[in-house]
């Protein structure tokens, strides 16, 4: 019996026979075949999988760093096989937040700059405005001055997570965002992630390695060497 | 189903475009630009090679063309050797405008306590110095003292030989004369610029009292003249009263320069120097621009993961592009600013330290043609080293912030970025030539540079495959060291044409100095004499032998008879008509020194011809320097100012000396 229902939601993400396969020395290397994911607009989704998987490239793929080598992405309404490398930027800029496990902060600008970037890319004029209130909100307005070197692992991630959120994303992506911090900062970031995913009422994308985190998302896909092997369809409680 | 809509940023002008990749260029560039002082010192001693190359020589040129009149003392100046201007070529000089003798010459001063020293003797007319002023010091009165009878004016050196000073007197050939005061500097200083001993100004009335002025003494009589007004200011004018003298008195041997060009020898001299010290400057900034290249490589492969990061959060590509080469840009002028100066200040450095030795007094003021063209060459340069790192660090994927090991190999082509980096290097090619009087040379050189720059990379390139290819080795250290060499982010190409161009100048430099050398080295015979003695009276010369044997009882000593004369004519062309091989042009610019003898002396060789008999008294013979021997091949020439007899005047070549 299919247990699966028609989402009421329209897909934040949608893949269909998503291939991504990379040219080596020792030939071609398969890493991603044939990804069929459908992901309705405002779920929280884990992508949970060992080393190699292909979980990263998953996410690359989604927020249209990596392209892909067969098969249909459309991500937002915009299928990507119609975006040139600008136009993906454009869109990750009014779309999609990215939190990287590591951090990826501009270790020459202030925290309050770095927040403020993606919306100076997108040409608001409330940049610092509005990156001062991301940073508010992530507790952190009293570094805002501070350089990220100046910063201890958790404040970095905050303030990558204030950066990912502070355009109000349709999209949150997020690669192992504990992975560089101990555990009881790991919580109290992924605390703030799940808060502020809430309140915007984004679409998140998680990859980690950690079951217990994945199981706050509203979906666990399970990835093995390059294919889900579980969690491909959203199921509905017998309820 | 619905998708969810996607709302895309919008296209951004290109100014907000450009306002905010200034910004964000300036906040990176706050915190230091990490390792680019390289790239601005590279710049600017590029920079400053050149701007000091060209300030040096735009300040030579204007200074000869600023003090041109008081450099030759006139707007025109004639002069003669041995012999004074006759009648005709006085009446005839004297109706273009106000006239001014003087004569030159070699003599001893001796003091009154028997002192003696060799003087440069200057005797002037009344109407001297017709442009600029005599600096006189300690003069014993006002105004022109020199032009009292018996009064000399003398440099200060020789006060310090003979143990004199203002007031003392002093025995010149037949007269003795008072030393009216110090004498500093004149003008027409140029003429007088190869002078063997202190300078002694005089009057006419003076020298006649010397008893020096003899038929055959070496004296040079100059005739300044000064053209009434507009003829002075206009070239044409000038060139026409020249031409008519020249027309008039074709055979008067006359040599004549104005005011426009005082010193062609001098120009001429300071045209080759720039010539060979371009090359430096070329080289030098090819050099710096290798810096820059690997200053940017380095700098960019530093901020890959920022720029991976700008595009991740949504930066395009060329917003990428020109916040960095806005930094470069940025430190590109910084660069060029602090190489302008230097060069700038060149003149200023060369005229404080040489200042007393150089003929002219250098213009130093900023030069802006030269400082425009350094400028534009940096700017050039840094574009034709810089665009392609930049562009293909702006085309980085912003991929390789989650997979690290993504190489060069899967960056997307930076053509576009080439191509305007070889429209730089084209343009900075043509600058070059356009900036250089000598335009062959330079682009000889330009290509010669471009040349080795591409052999030095295919050596780079040849030398990474090498070590790509023999990097298993068994020994670890070596085997790291061939992959470091024939690995990704491989030197070996920018090691290779930094060296090999750096040494290639070496090279080059030191090579053309041992040419120079060599040259000089060939021309001296191994028994060349440690002295020469010149102007030794044929009376005095037993009195000469007796002295140097009782000084050096071993020395060897050979005396000839000298005389000097002036090649007028070759081949039946006045010699200012001749196109002369630029070697062989001293040999017709002034006075040539000339011997006679019924032997061959003892270091000569005859390589062609025979030497002319014992007595021999038929037509005149002369024999001349192999290296001469098609100029030597007709001769027609006037000796000691004295026309030869008309039925004698073509010299034919008997011998050939080496």
């Amino acid at each position: 019996m299919d247990l699966t229902v028609k989402t009421r939601k329209p897909p934040a993400i949608l893949l269909d026979g998503v291939e991504v396969t990379l040219p080596s020395r020792a030939g071609p290397v398969a890493i991603l075949r044939g990804i069929d994911l459908e992901v309705p607009a405002g779920d929280a989704i884990a992508v949970v999988g060992p080393s190699g998987s292909g979980k990263s490239t998953l996410l690359m793929v989604v927020a249209g760093l990596e392209s892909a080598t067969g098969g249909c992405v459309t991500v937002v309404g915009a299928d990507y096989a119609t975006l040139d490398e600008d136009g993906l930027a454009r869109l990750r800029a009014a779309n999609i937040g990215i939190v990287f496990q590591s951090f990826h902060l501009v270790p020459t600008m202030t925290a309050l700059e770095n927040v403020a970037l993606p919306l100076e890319f997108l040409g608001r004029h409330d940049a610092f405005a509005t990156a001062r209130a991301a940073l508010t909100e992530v507790g952190l307005s009293h570094r805002e001055a501070h350089f990220p070197g100046q910063l201890s692992g958790g404040e970095q991630q905050r303030v990558a997570i204030a950066r990912a959120l502070s355009t109000h994303p349709t999209l949150i992506l997020a690669d192992e965002p504990t992975g560089n911090l101990d555990l009881a900062t790991g919580a109290i970031v992924m605390d703030l992630l799940f808060t502020l995913k809430e309140r915007t009422r984004a679409t998140l994308l998680l990859i980690t390695h950690d079951r217990s985190l994945a199981k706050r998302c509203d979906r666990v896909v399970g990835l093995a060497d390059g294919r889900i092997v579980s969690g491909a369809k959203r199921k509905v409680a017998a309820s | 189903m619905t998708a969810v809509s996607a709302t895309s940023a919008p296209r951004r002008s290109t100014s907000s475009q450009l306002r905010l990749a200034l910004a964000i260029a300036f906040r990176e560039l706050r915190s230091g630009a990490g390792g680019l002082t390289v790239f601005v010192l590279c710049i600017a001693l590029g920079v400053a090679a050149v701007a000091a190359i060209g300030s040096l020589a735009a300040s030579f040129d204007q200074a000869l063309a600023r003090q041109g009149r008081t450099l030759i003392g006139g707007d025109l100046s004639f002069e003669l050797v041995h012999r004074q201007a006759n009648e005709e070529e006085h009446a005839a000089l004297e109706a273009l405008g106000r006239l001014s003798e003087s004569a030159s010459f070699r003599a001893m001063a001796r003091s009154e306590d028997g002192k003696s020293a060799l003087i440069e003797v200057k005797a002037v007319d009344d109407d001297y110095p017709l442009y600029g002023d005599v600096a006189v010091t300690r003069a014993e009165k006002p105004g022109p003292i020199w032009q009292d009878d018996g009064i000399v004016l003398v440099e200060r050196t020789l006060l310090d030989r003979l143990g004199v000073d203002v007031g003392s007197k002093l025995m010149i050939g037949n007269a003795t004369t008072t030393i009216g005061g110090v004498l500093g500097e004149q003008p027409d200083r140029l003429a007088d610029r190869l002078a063997y001993g202190p300078k002694v100004l005089m009057s006419r009335g003076t020298l006649d009292k010397t008893g020096l002025v003899q038929p055959g003494s070496l004296i040079r009589w100059i005739y300044r003249l000064k053209l009434p007004e507009p003829a002075a200011s206009d070239k044409q004018a000038l060139a026409e009263a020249r031409k008519d003298i020249e027309t008039r008195f074709p055979q008067s041997g006359f040599a004549i320069h104005d005011w426009t060009d005082p010193a062609p020898s001098l120009r001429r001299d300071a045209d080759r120097f720039t010539q060979f010290i371009n090359f430096v400057g070329l080289t030098a900034l090819l050099l710096g621009g290798i810096g820059v290249g690997n200053a940017i490589r380095s700098y960019m492969a530093k901020k890959r993961d920022i720029i991976a990061t700008f595009k991740c959060l949504g930066a395009s590509s060329r917003l990428v592009l020109a916040i960095y080469m806005i930094q470069a840009l940025f430190l590109a002028s910084l660069g060029i600013a602090l190489g302008l100066v230097i060069g700038a200040l060149a003149p200023v450095a060369i005229a404080t330290i040489y200042g007393d030795t150089l003929p002219i007094t250098l213009a130093i003021e900023p030069h802006p043609l030269p400082l425009l063209t350094a400028a534009f060459a940096g700017l050039l340069t840094m574009v034709l080293f810089v665009l392609w790192p930049l562009g293909r660090a702006a085309l980085v994927s912003p991929a390789v912030l989650m997979r690290a090991h993504l190489t060069d190999e899967r960056e997307r082509s930076s053509l576009p970025f080439a191509l305007g980096s070889a429209a730089a290097g084209v343009a900075l090619f043509a600058l070059a030539i356009a900036a250089s009087e000598e335009r062959l040379i330079t682009a000889s050189i330009s290509a010669g540079i471009v040349v080795a720059f591409l052999l030095l990379t295919g050596f780079g390139l040849l030398v990474q495959r090498l070590a790509a290819r023999g990097r298993r080795v068994r020994a670890p250290s070596l085997a790291l060291a061939l992959s470091s060499i024939g690995g990704p982010g491989s030197l070996a190409r920018s090691i290779a044409v930094s060296l090999g161009l750096g040494l290639g100048l070496l090279i080059a430099t030191a090579l053309i100095h041992r040419s120079l050398l060599k040259e000089i080295n060939s021309n001296i015979e191994v028994d060349a004499p440690a002295y020469y003695f010149l102007d030794v009276e044929e009376g005095d010369l037993g009195i000469f032998r007796d002295t140097v044997k009782a000084i050096l009882p071993d020395a060897k000593m050979a005396d000839a008879p000298m005389l000097r004369g002036r090649i007028v004519k070759v081949k039946g062309v006045p010699v200012d008509q001749l196109e002369v091989d630029p070697d062989a042009r001293w040999v017709l610019a002034g006075d040539r020194g000339l011997t006679y003898t019924d032997e061959v002396p003892p270091s000569s060789t005859i390589v062609q011809g025979e030497w002319w008999p014992k007595g021999y008294a038929g037509e005149p013979l002369v024999s001349f320097d192999e290296g001469l021997r098609e100029l030597a091949a007709w001769l027609e020439g006037r000796m000691a100012g004295r026309q030869i007899n008309p039925a004698h005047d073509e010299l034919t070549t008997r011998g050939l000396a080496v």
